[in-house]
């Protein structure tokens, strides 16, 4: 086992900024702590690297309960937002840092600094000062001295928030293509859904100190537990609106006035599990069909509010009683502003919530 | 409301020239965006257009009369920075009549000005309200107002929304958008974000080292690229380039690109522009189509480095050639690191430039 955790948590005079959570990550595996600031997800984190002492639960790195070891003991690599590079030494001398430290024969130094710099592809910048270095190369340069130590855990903490969106897209594939080859074990903090969802084999989403599911990228988007879950993973996010739970003739449906769902399939479960008779419908934009005239009885009449072409995608964003919805067209999808147009969704992939748990009923 | 024209436009600062030779007409009621990466002379063009700088050569024309020597306060130009600059600790309603004050209009009319204008933009609940108490959409309308109560005929826009959360961001940009078309007025929208110029721009424009690429509708951009640049800078993930060069065997021309050859015998025509036999290949990451077993039409056999589920969809990247290259996977298809996949290109949709002058040939 990677790391274990186990009813951790952390207080903060009153706030509990940690609630009593548990996690397995195995060897090998790439697990994204997710979610807004102040979910809690950087408190783990430094409860994990040693930076904090947690008021109760157990940390265990490989097996070893490391509670009271000191940061330098556990094993263990930091990455931070900031980079934590000596701006003033070379990047040669950077990376041999940790390695000196540990009393490393000089000739292995040599060999393990070619061997990282080949990797992070920085090797034709070896001997400059890192304090001249861009900022991809700079994070380059804290990602290998970290990795050159060779940690059983790599915890990292939005390490890519500094780069932008291209940067961002290509440190994104090269730092998991060298954790895939290394077998490193991976622990990675962030607040950006789409960094959670291509890097991770499993993501650990966290709002107000609370874990709200921990599972892998596909089931997290396809499966939410909760409405939490379900508007924090996909952008364009999905669309929510408020219904009502009525009965008729034997049949059931999702009321929402604008509109109305047959939901009779589902009758037993709503039935059973939500709490009273108001519930969320929610649909992601790539599951709703946009036509020029109503097909079925439940296409809903809608005008055009706004269409976004973004390439290979279209968004469009359109009135449903009083909310706006979003739906993904194909790339070559024209309209203007006030077309008339009517909406349908794909069925098996309607979501119904309960509006006062919050958790996803089907 | 005025249409905006700048006629060989140049501008140097300490010898290191930022607008090179800039011709460009701006329509009147245009949402118009200016797409580039941070340091190709975006704000200093829109700093020309507002008067805050002085052009070495050229001319500025607003409505078809030279600006050139009309100050800045008289230009009828408002320009909305990136961090917006409001007085966090006045009110909304003393941060919008500010401007109004300075030029000493009758309380009346100011109160009268004021109130109109956050209707328009739906904030008159908030005028009473501290700025450090909204949001960041709200502050956002607060920083617009501020230049609308002036009736500027011209709105000036340097990355207005890079500030925001991703959520919020992909909520303005609609909101900004109708916002113009209500208003009816001209915007320039400086962005380094294609995904906000294509989906806001009526027209657009590239802009690198001081210089104009291509100036279309976006949707040119996206699909006929002038040159390698446009073409790489549009889409998300970006378009793949393979460098090749062309072969005659058998009164056919094939692209020979390593590991894999296409024949491109049909655009001979077009081929006689190119400066040399060295090419560049390229294409989408939508039109690559990859199967699991080698297909009559298959282009080559690749391997899966690295998978990146967006929830909704999924995109490889593929090694080719020691490069990698980013395909969407089609609906339902598994795939993990070291798979042998195939990949077929779609003939109609492939790209040539030219390797030498970068320049489009097909």
């Amino acid at each position: 086992m990677g790391l274990h955790i186990e009813n951790l948590r952390k207080e903060f005079g009153k706030l509990v900024a940690v609630k009593d959570l548990s996690l397995k990550v195995e060897t090998g595996e790439f697990v994204s702590l997710l979610g807004p600031s102040g979910c809690g997800k950087s408190t783990t984190l430094n409860m994990i690297a040693g930076l904090l002492y947690p008021t109760s639960g157990s940390i265990f790195i490989d097996d070893v309960l490391v509670n009271e070891l000191p940061p330098r003991d556990r094993k263990i690599g930091l990455v931070f937002q900031n980079y934590a590079v000596f701006n003033h030494m070379t990047v040669h001398d950077n990376l041999a840092f940790g390695l000196k430290i540990r009393k490393t024969p000089q000739n292995e130094i040599g060999k393990q600094i070619k061997e990282v710099a080949e990797f992070l592809r920085i090797g034709d910048v070896l001997d400059k000062r890192a304090g001249g270095l861009r900022l991809d190369q700079l994070q380059r340069v804290a990602i290998g001295r970290s990795m050159i130590v060779k940690p059983s855990l790599f915890l990292l903490d939005e390490p890519l928030s500094n780069l932008d969106a291209a940067l961002r897209a290509v440190m994104r594939v090269e730092l998991k293509k060298m954790q895939k080859e290394l077998k490193q074990t991976v622990v990675y903090v962030t607040h950006d859904q789409l960094e959670a969802m291509t890097m991770s084999e499993r993501i650990a989403v966290m709002n107000k100190g609370e874990l709200q599911q921990y599972d892998t990228p596909s089931v997290i988007y396809n499966h939410p537990k909760n409405q939490f879950v379900a508007n924090f993973i996909g952008s364009p996010s999905m669309n929510f609106i408020d219904c009502s739970f009525a009965e008729k003739d034997g049949k059931a449906f999702l009321d929402a006035g604008v509109f109305s769902l047959d939901i009779t399939e589902f009758h037993e479960i709503v039935k059973a599990q939500a709490t009273s008779s108001e519930l969320i419908l929610a649909i992601r934009p790539e599951d709703i069909k946009i036509m020029n005239q109503p097909s079925t009885d439940e296409t809903i009449e809608t005008s055009v509010y706004m269409v976004e072409p973004i390439g290979v995608k279209t968004i469009v964003t359109m009135p449903i009683g009083n909310r706006m919805f979003k739906a993904l067209a194909a790339g070559g999808f024209r309209a203007a502003i006030g077309d008339r147009k009517w909406i349908a969704f794909q069925r098996p992939k309607v979501h119904i919530i309960d509006k006062k748990t919050g958790s996803v009923v089907v | 409301m005025v249409k905006v024209t700048l006629q060989n436009l140049s501008k140097t600062f300490g010898g290191k020239t930022v607008i090179r030779d800039l011709t460009l007409e701006i329509n009147e009621q245009e949402f118009f965006c200016i797409l580039g990466y941070p340091g190709a002379g975006k704000t200093t063009l829109l700093r020309l257009i507002a008067g805050l700088e002085k052009q070495d050569k050229g001319d500025v024309y607003l409505d078809n009369k030279l600006v050139n020597n009309v100050h800045a306060s008289h230009r009828d130009v408002a320009m909305i920075f990136q961090n917006l600059a409001l007085y966090p600790n006045r009110t909304v309603f003393e941060n919008m009549a500010f401007p109004l004050k300075v030029r000493k209009m009758p309380r009346t009319e100011l109160r009268n000005r004021v109130q109109e204008v956050a209707k328009s933009l739906s904030i008159e609940h908030l005028l009473d309200r501290a700025i450090a108490n909204l949001s960041g959409g709200e502050k956002q309308r607060v920083a617009i107002g501020r230049a609308l109560v002036r009736r500027p005929q011209v709105f000036l826009m340097d990355e207005p929304l890079s500030n925001l959360d991703a959520l919020l961001r992909l909520e303005m940009r609609v909101e900004l958008k109708r916002l113009q078309r209500e208003l009816g007025q001209t915007f320039i929208y400086a962005t380094p974000d294609q995904l906000e110029a294509m989906s806001m721009g009526d027209r657009m424009a590239t802009l690198s080292e001081g210089q104009l690429q291509q100036v279309d509708v976006p949707e040119v951009l996206y699909n006929k690229p002038k040159n390698q640049f446009v073409a790489g800078l549009l889409g998300s993930p970006a378009m793949n380039f393979m460098e090749g060069s062309c072969r005659q065997s058998d009164g056919r021309t094939l692209l020979d690109v390593g590991s894999f050859q296409i024949d491109i015998t049909r655009f001979h025509k077009a081929l006689e522009r190119a400066t040399g036999p060295e090419l560049i290949f390229g294409i989408r990451p939508e039109h690559i189509k990859v199967t699991r077993q080698r297909g009559p039409n298959s282009t080559c056999e690749v391997v899966v480095y690295v998978v990146e589920p967006l929830g909704g969809e999924m995109i490889l990247h593929l090694g080719v050639d020691g490069g990698l290259i980013k395909a969407f996977a089609p609906p339902g298809f598994e795939a993990k690191y070291g798979d042998h996949v195939s990949v077929e290109f779609d003939p109609n949709r492939i790209y040539l430039f030219d390797k030498k002058t970068e320049e489009a040939i097909l």
